[in-house]
């Protein structure tokens, strides 16, 4: 008995230190990011985004758009392109084996002929055979491209990537609106600091917001809870997470969403990791760790203004496919980079972003579990109060809500995207009920993705299901 | 080892669960009247932004106007000043400015450029283009060499939206600063804003260490038509690395002088030319002779 004691009281010791470790890093993640947001807010000059815009010699930007199987979205993402604000747009979309009418669609919309588009950049590989390419007559930057699929989004990306021709390199996703002005707040640090290698944008679901001709024109809180949760969980990861790593330089992940690369940089690396599930943060990671063995300055930035909308999952089944994807490629990245994690020579990222990541976002559903299975049998053996018991649960639930709350917070002070009371109001709720149903079945899913990884699943992409965007949805 | 059953634990726990509950509730009632009172603070700077273009319309269309009395006001015509001067040409531009010399916004923009917060300083250049008489840019290149690289941006930017050529030399030696430079598209962007009528002022450039500036100084001599760079470009060609060398040649394209020709028919016999800076020279050069190679 006593040897069961000294176990449950070393478990449940190592369970407090860390959850007061992952408090106390994640506590300073939201300080920074709250002075980062404030930071750039002041910053925000209309005036810069002008001279930029109106310039010629402002660095053009490849869109590089893998669609498979998008008919439902592809056109207004295109769209939301092709009326971008911003000098010189090359946007390339790659039909990556769709067996939907994602070509017909864009076809229809953009009167596409068939036409060569030489590779540029032979250094990054592509599996894919490509079997088509077309140029469009009403869209003159745009370009279309149908190969055969592997199965990957970083092969299609990789594909599109041989063919740019600008400097920048900006990847979003087919069922993407980007706002009008994203690529020019996006674009701007890469004018105001040659320094700047990446930068990310800030992605939001447009599930129950209106678009019309390919624009988000009333950004609403969606109506069910799951798609909800999701607009919270994007909040505290975009403007808590990603704004405060970003600060310290510390940035792991750019999401392949919205993100944008300087081409020499990303060509380097060899593109996309054509066998990686986190091909997003696998990039960067890489970006990070070729500038640092060369001890060459660099940054990596978020800027928290630009939004892309993107359709989130609208049922259980599909969020917990791309959860335990996203679970099983962190931990894929990871383990492939892990002669990084904890050396000082890799910076901030190499001490203590991918160290939190390891521990706290890759293991910690499992130490959770781990934490409450021991509190529930110090409980049932008497070890522990149940009051005591019930009383840390509760503070650790508040304290998850307060997180949610601080991200929403954000939103509101700087931004307001969410223009109604009601919404806010909503957002607030969903943060108070999220750790109650959400956080258990999350963690499920986050922990099958772990076990993937551990058993070195071979990677594969999931079929999502898109509603797309009616007009005036 | 701890006793998880001690009252201590308790007391601590309590403490946390009282904190935590404040919190929460302190986050929830502030998210939702922040958002309230924010949307009360946006219609009222609305109403005010909306009452400083009516005022500086007035201003534009007799010049009779006396300058508004509180600060929310002043502050409002001063951010409206700043947006509607680039959009303003010709004797509007020239009343708008006057206007704001004589009662005392210039006065108020070289203050704000010399106070000590960066933002304040970076807010003062757009001021003081608005108010700019157009020969006067000493404040303005003063702050090339500012402590904050942002503010230095933000005088490079003022500088290219007054349009003053002779601003292009302290341009290109910020650029080329080793301790506090200017970054350089943000000099190449400022510059082509001046549109210099000669490649003069670019004369540091040419002979750069710093790649980067050699290229800035060829790409806009190639967009602004600068012909007097012609020479100076072609021997980039011979000493440049190859982006450098793609820059010239690409500025040469632009500027359409036959003779450059044979200049980047020698470039394509260097051997330290990479294989990506080859295909785009060859594609220059058959341009220069009109022909399209097919892709």
């Amino acid at each position: 008995m006593n040897v069961l004691h000294t176990i449950f009281t070393v478990v449940t010791t190592v369970a407090i230190f860390y959850y007061l470790i992952h408090h106390l890093i994640f506590g300073s993640v939201i300080v920074r990011a709250a002075f980062h947001v404030g930071r750039q807010q002041r910053w925000e000059d209309e005036q810069a985004h002008a001279l930029t815009f109106s310039n010629p010699l402002a660095p053009g930007i490849s869109v590089l758009i893998p669609a498979h199987n998008e008919e439902a979205g592809i056109v207004a993402s295109v769209t939301s392109l092709v009326e971008a604000h911003y000098p010189h747009v090359e946007i390339i979309v790659v039909d990556d084996g769709s067996k939907d009418a994602t070509v017909e669609r864009l076809h229809e919309a953009f009167d596409l002929y068939e036409a060569e588009l030489p590779v540029t950049e032979p250094r990054v590989g592509q599996v894919g055979r490509v079997l088509k390419t077309y140029a469009s007559r009403k869209a003159p930057g745009l370009k279309v491209l149908s190969k055969t699929s592997v199965g990957r989004r970083s092969d299609a990306i990789n594909a599109a990537f041989r063919r740019s021709t600008q400097p920048l390199v900006c990847m979003i996703d087919g069922d993407s609106i980007l706002e009008p002005d994203a690529l020019l707040r996006v674009a701007q640090p890469f004018v105001d600091d040659p320094s700047v290698v990446a930068a990310g944008g800030v992605v939001l679901p447009s599930n129950g917001s209106k678009v019309e001709r390919g624009r988000v024109t009333d950004a609403r809180v969606p109506r069910t809870w799951l798609e909800r949760t999701q607009v919270l969980e994007y909040l505290r990861a975009f403007l808590v997470g990603r704004s405060g790593w970003s600060a310290s330089n510390g940035l792991m992940i750019i999401s392949g969403a919205f993100g944008i690369f300087r081409r020499e940089v990303m060509a380097e690396v060899g593109g996309l990791d054509e066998e990686s599930l986190a091909e997003d943060a696998e990039l960067v990671v890489a970006v990070h760790r070729a500038h640092r063995r060369r001890r060459e300055d660099y940054r990596v930035v978020f800027v928290a203004e630009p939004v892309c909308w993107s359709e989130t999952p609208s049922t259980a089944k599909v969020l917990a496919r791309q959860r335990r994807r996203w679970s099983h490629g962190l931990g894929q990245m990871l383990s492939q980079h892990r002669d990084m994690i904890g050396r000082p020579r890799y910076g901030r990222l190499g001490v203590v972003t991918m160290p939190y990541f390891l521990l706290f976002e890759l293991w910690g559903p499992v130490v959770e579990l781990l934490g409450l299975s021991t509190a529930v049998l110090g409980v049932a053996v008497g070890w522990v109060d149940p009051w005591l018991f019930l009383l840390f649960v509760a503070v650790s639930f508040l304290l998850s809500i307060a997180v949610s709350l601080a991200a929403l917070l954000v939103e509101v002070i700087a931004f307001g995207r969410y223009q109604r009371v009601s919404d806010t109001l909503r957002l607030a709720l969903a943060a108070v009920f999220e750790p109650f149903w959400f956080r258990p079945i999350h963690a499920i899913w986050r922990i099958r993705g772990l076990v993937a990884s551990i058993r070195g699943e071979r990677a594969v992409w999931g079929e999502m299901t898109r509603k797309g965007f009616a007009d005036g949805q | 080892m701890p006793e998880f059953a001690a009252t201590g634990f308790e007391a601590v726990a309590a403490i946390l669960l009282a904190g935590s509950v404040v919190l929460v509730v302190a986050m929830i009632v502030a998210a939702v009247s922040i958002r309230a009172v924010g949307w009360l603070v946006a219609a009222s700077r609305h109403g005010r932004d909306q009452w400083a273009r009516t005022f500086l319309f007035g201003v534009l269309a007799d010049g009779e106007e006396q300058a508004p009395r509180g600060p929310l006001r002043q502050r409002a015509v001063a951010d409206t000043a700043m947006r509607l001067s680039s959009k303003l040409r010709g004797a509007d531009r020239a009343a708008l400015a006057n206007w704001l010399q004589s009662h005392g916004y210039r006065q108020r923009a070289v203050e704000m450029m010399r106070s000590s917060f960066a933002i304040r300083r970076a807010r003062g250049t757009r001021l003081f283009v608005a108010a700019l008489c157009d020969r006067e840019t000493g404040p303005l290149l003063e702050l090339l060499e500012d402590r904050d690289a942002r503010v230095r941006a933000a005088a490079a930017r003022a500088l290219g939206q007054c349009g003053i050529s002779t601003a292009v030399p302290f341009l290109v030696r910020a650029a080329q600063s080793g301790t506090r430079p200017l970054p350089v598209s943000v000099a190449a962007m400022s510059i082509i804003h001046t549109a210099p009528r000669s490649a003069r002022g670019l004369g540091l450039a040419w002979d750069s260490d710093n790649p980067a500036i050699a290229a800035m100084a060829a790409e806009v001599a190639g967009f602004l038509h600068l012909t007097d760079a012609r020479v100076r470009i072609e021997r980039l060609l011979v000493a440049g690395d190859s982006p450098v060398v793609v820059s010239a040649a690409t500025a040469l394209q632009r500027l359409g002088d036959p003779r450059s020709t044979d200049a980047i028919a020698r470039s394509l016999e260097r051997e330290d030319v990479q294989p990506w800076a080859r295909i785009a020279l060859h594609g220059i050069y058959a341009d220069m002779h009109g022909v399209r190679l097919e892709p």
